[in-house]
Order: structure tokens, then C-alpha cells, then sequence
């Protein structure tokens, strides 16, 4: 498929049962766009320890795609959107349950901001707080933040608004931009290439747009191992762009 | 793409304004970019203004690419570039003068001042793109100081110097390399502000005062007087006057004065907002500035 609609990927390990449940809410929010876009879900099973079996999800429209030793997340989007390239790619997390209308708001936004190539969403944790709803810079070792987190969601007003990034576990971005970019940068070990992305994409003159329009579920880095390859991430990012974004935050 | 060049990320206000107009454009779909030696970005005021390094932006311009310069010195270097140069005015010396003279580099200017001189001296069309302040200067209902006086020292210090020593009964509270949103705080905690830079071009503290809610004595000023009008929303004073006319104003018998100064200062401060400026601005895209958007 290479055409006008949406290549949603989905980078998954282990976690089956959750992952069930991602692509149940997934379809569900794809199915609201359908008369608009055509769609099509790519499901990469990033080295799990017992392999998703096709039968599963070949009978729900999916594409899979394995590889049987872990990749950092940059490279197996990257492959992903190789593959199946569209118009717009979803980047969509395992453990995110996404609302009915999230993938209608957030291209309606997209659509409506002039210059807008990244559209990110609100999500929230299982308690009812902000998970993410725009990435901020703070000065020095800051560095980015996801603003908001752990405030009530319904403190925080649900107002559509332009950040320098928004996260990867939920983002929408343009083919323009992503080839532009040439995707994801694969120098990630895993984390942190969704800001990198977004930083670069600001700087070929695009915007980057959060929806908060609707709030969907992130659990947040359930996948084991996830959370140890922060650090080196942060590294890398810091020495690629410390001292070389502003701060908004 | 449009790339706007600056010198150095420092705290200058001319380095502010660059990053707030980028901001602008970008929201209203202009692709802009700010070029910064080694790409280091200014950090010491809110924005979200992508940062390039001048260097790399220079090796890959082409002729559809837009170059915003404000510095005299970024004209000589970029003149001869394939892309094409449109001047942001923050000034009017003698350095700006070759510019306005060049008649391939449209003029946008930043206040009434800078306009005339460009119409007046060199016969040029502008396009008056306006100024604004951050949102975190606007007075918030903070608990005001009355006989707080803040200055900046960096410019002027012989005057707040005599002011401080003249008036031993007041609290002066110097904001000198803070980040912007630490100069608003203490700009809303404080009752009086003192703008004593002989040779402002605009004068953008006091503006930021005006919305902290400061009665804002201020030197006369080039681009200022647009918004500074003496006994109405300020005083202006010559700096050798500076330190009885603070006296006279924080006297207990001129409170009723004083609020009525910050009022007024405060509503005058109502039209730098960005919503204003951003409002102004896109009416221009769609207009005269429509050529900026191809």
C-alpha cells in the first residue's frame, strides 16, 4: 500500500493480552475515520520472547512484521513506514488505549494549522492524571518534560496548543516530514528519537501540535528492559541538543 | 523557509523580540527558523523558537529561502547570498542606514519611530509589523511594594545612583541577568520602575513594567515615546531630574497619582500583547505581507 491514508505502527513486546486491547481501541478509532482515509495497521513484534502468531492478527487486517532480536524503536518505525508508506504514520504505543475520537481530532488539527506536520494526543494514566499533553524545555540539564504530568486531568484545561514536541506513543506525522527527516533517528537506543524528531522537524519550519480534545490511556513503559535504556537515550540527546533548543517550559 | 540571523543568544532585547516574531510567524504558518552562531539557543526567555546553527543555514540556502536580519553586520555578510533578505527594524543609527538605503530588502518595523525615519529619510514603503511583550510581565494581583524601585543597571547606573543615594527611604531592587520570567515577578512586586538608558531605541522594560503594574519613570527615548505620554501613564524626565521626581511621586500625599499611573500604564501595556501583535500580523500575511508567505 502507498497511498493517501494512514500506516498506523505498532512496536510491541511480549505484553499480548494489553497488546489485544491497544488494537481493539486502535480499530475502533481507525474505524471513525474510514469513509475519509483509507488505513492500515502495522504490528512490528520487536523480539518477544514467544512470537505473535500471524493467524491472530492477519484475521484483523494487520500486517506483521518480526524481528527475533530486540531493535531500538527508531529503527523498526523506520522499517515499518519503509514498508508501508502513507500519506501520514501513527506511531502508537502497546499500552496505549486510544479514545474513539482521538485519531479525528488530532487530523482534524492537523489539518487545520497551517504548517502543521506532527500532531501529537492527550493521554492520561490509569488514575486519571496527565500522562503527556505537550513536551516543554526547561533550561540547562532539564532538558524536555512532559508538561503537566501527574496534575488531575480535569485541571488541566483540554485546549489544542503548539509545543516544541510531543511524544512518540502517540503521535501522527506527515510522510513530508517523515522523509524529510529521513524518520527516526536510529542513534536511540530507545527514547528520546520522538523529541529528537519533533526538534528537527521545528527546525525545517513544521509545527508540532498536541490534541487535547479528547484524553486517551497510556499505562507508560510496561514493556520489560524499556526503562534501563532511558539513560543512554538521554545522553544522546543532551549532547546532540543541549543548549541548542529554547525554553518554553 | 525563513531563517532569522542574530549574533548571539545574550540577554539583549533585540535577541527576544527576533525569537517572539518567529514564534509569530510560525503559528500563522510561516516555516521560520532562528540562525544562531553554533545554534546556541537563548535561555533566558520563554519561546519555542527552533534554533539552527548560522553556519549550516548558510551552507544550504536556496533562492526560495527568506533571511530576517536586524544587526547591521548580518546585512554585510548575507548581501551576497542567493537568498533573499528582508529586514526586521529594531533600530534607527547610523549602521541601519545602508539598509534602509537598499531598496531590494523590504523594511518591516517594530514601532512608529523606526517607520517615519525609514519614509522620511530614505523614501521607503514599510510595513509596520509592531512589538510585543511576554504574557508573564502582565500584573497579576500580586502583593504590590510601594516603595520598591526596580532598575536595570546595565544602562544608566549614574542616575539610579543618584536616585538610590537621594532616597534613602526606598528599596531598590536591581534586575540584572535573570531569566524573563524572573524579571516579570519581581517587576509585579515592585511599585516603581526606573528606565534610565539614555538612547533606548524602544525601550521594551518599561513597556514590561507598565504591565507589571510599576509607575514607571523613564529617560526620554527614541522609539518610546509612542506609548510613554508624561503625567498620563509615567513620568519622563531628563536623568538629572530623575532623583527629586522619584521623591515627589513615592510620597505618601501622591498615592492617588501613582494608582492612577499604573492604571493607565496597565491599559497602555493591554495593546503590546501577543495576541495583538499576532492579530496585526495576520492580517498583513493576508495582505501586504502576502509575499512573505511564497
Amino acid at each position: 500500500m502507498s497511498g493517501n491514508g494512514v500506516t498506523a505502527i505498532v512496536v510491541s513486546k511480549d505484553l499480548e493480552g494489553l497488546l489485544r486491547f491497544c488494537l481493539d481501541a486502535l480499530q475502533r478509532a481507525l474505524s471513525k475515520i474510514t469513509s475519509t482515509m483509507p488505513h492500515e495497521v502495522v504490528l512490528v513484534d520487536n523480539a518477544s520472547g514467544v512470537p505473535y502468531l500471524d493467524d491472530l492478527y492477519v484475521a484483523r487486517g494487520v500486517v506483521l512484521l518480526r524481528f527475533d532480536t530486540p531493535q531500538s524503536f527508531a529503527r523498526v518505525n523506520n522499517l515499518a513506514a519503509a514498508r508501508r508508506p502513507n500519506d501520514l504514520y501513527l506511531l502508537l504505543n502497546n499500552d496505549v488505549l486510544l479514545e474513539e475520537d482521538a485519531l479525528v481530532c488530532m487530523l482534524r488539527l492537523l489539518n487545520r494549522e497551517p504548517g502543521a506536520g506532527i500532531c501529537g494526543s492527550r493521554l492520561i494514566f490509569p488514575d486519571g492524571t496527565i500522562q503527556h499533553c505537550g513536551v516543554v524545555f526547561g533550561p540547562d540539564k532539564e532538558g524536555p518534560y512532559h508538561c503537566w504530568r501527574g496534575r488531575p486531568a480535569e485541571l488541566v484545561p483540554p485546549a489544542n496548543g503548539e509545543y516544541q514536541a510531543v511524544t512518540g506513543a502517540c503521535m501522527l506525522a506527515r510522510r513530508l516530514v517523515w522523509e524529510e527527516l529521513g524518520g527516526l533517528d536510529q542513534s536511540y537506543p530507545f527514547g528520546l528519537e520522538d523529541i529528537d524528531f519533533c526538534l528537527r522537524a521545528r527546525q525545517r519550519g513544521w509545527r508540532v501540535m498536541c490534541c487535547n480534545e479528547v484524553a486517551s490511556l497510556h499505562f507508560e513503559s510496561l514493556t520489560p528492559g524499556r526503562v534501563e535504556l532511558d539513560i543512554p537515550s538521554r545522553r544522546r540527546f543532551m549532547e546532540r541538543w543541549g543548549g541548542r533548543y529554547t525554553v518554553d517550559g | 523557509m525563513l531563517y532569522y540571523f542574530l549574533p548571539g543568544a545574550g540577554i539583549f532585547g533585540g535577541v527576544k523580540v527576533a525569537c517572539q516574531f518567529v514564534d509569530l510567524l510560525g503559528s500563522l504558518g510561516i516555516r521560520a527558523a532562528v540562525a544562531l552562531p553554533g545554534a546556541q539557543a537563548p535561555q533566558w526567555f520563554a519561546s519555542r523558537a527552533a534554533v539552527l546553527d548560522d553556519a549550516e543555514v548558510l551552507r544550504r540556502l536556496d533562492s526560495s529561502d527568506w533571511l530576517m536580519i536586524t544587526w547591521p553586520l548580518d546585512y554585510q555578510r548575507l548581501r551576497d547570498t542567493h537568498a533573499r533578505l528582508v529586514c526586521h527594524c529594531q533600530g534607527t543609527d547610523d549602521r541601519m542606514d545602508v539598509i534602509f538605503a537598499d531598496p531590494a530588502v523590504p523594511i518591516l518595523t517594530c514601532w512608529e519611530q523606526a517607520a517615519r525615519y525609514a519614509r522620511e529619510r530614505f523614501g521607503r514603503e514599510i510595513i509596520h509589523v509592531g512589538i510585543a511583550i511576554s504574557d508573564c510581565f502582565y500584573f497579576d494581583g500580586c502583593r504590590k511594594e510601594d516603595n520598591l524601585v526596580a532598575y536595570m543597571p546595565r544602562r544608566g547606573f549614574p542616575t539610579v545612583r543618584e536616585c538610590i543615594r537621594s532616597n534613602p527611604d526606598l528599596d531598590f531592587l536591581p534586575l540584572d541577568g535573570l531569566a524573563e520570567v524572573e524579571v516579570g515577578r519581581r517587576l509585579k512586586r515592585a511599585g516603581v520602575f526606573l528606565a534610565t538608558a539614555l538612547g533606548e531605541q524602544f525601550g521594551l522594560p518599561a513597556v514590561e513594567a507598565m504591565a507589571a503594574g510599576c509607575v514607571v519613570l523613564s529617560v526620554p527615548v527614541k522609539g518610546g515615546m509612542e506609548y510613554l505620554r508624561d503625567g498620563d501613564n509615567c513620568l519622563v524626565v531628563d536623568p538629572e531630574e530623575m532623583p527629586t521626581r522619584l521623591c515627589w511621586i513615592t510620597r505618601s500625599e501622591n498615592a492617588i497619582l501613582r494608582a492612577q499611573l499604573r492604571a493607565r500604564a496597565l491599559a497602555t501595556a493591554q495593546q503590546y500583547r501577543l495576541g495583538c501583535q499576532r492579530r496585526r500580523l495576520a492580517d498583513l500575511l493576508r495582505g501586504e505581507l502576502r509575499w512573505l508567505t511564497s
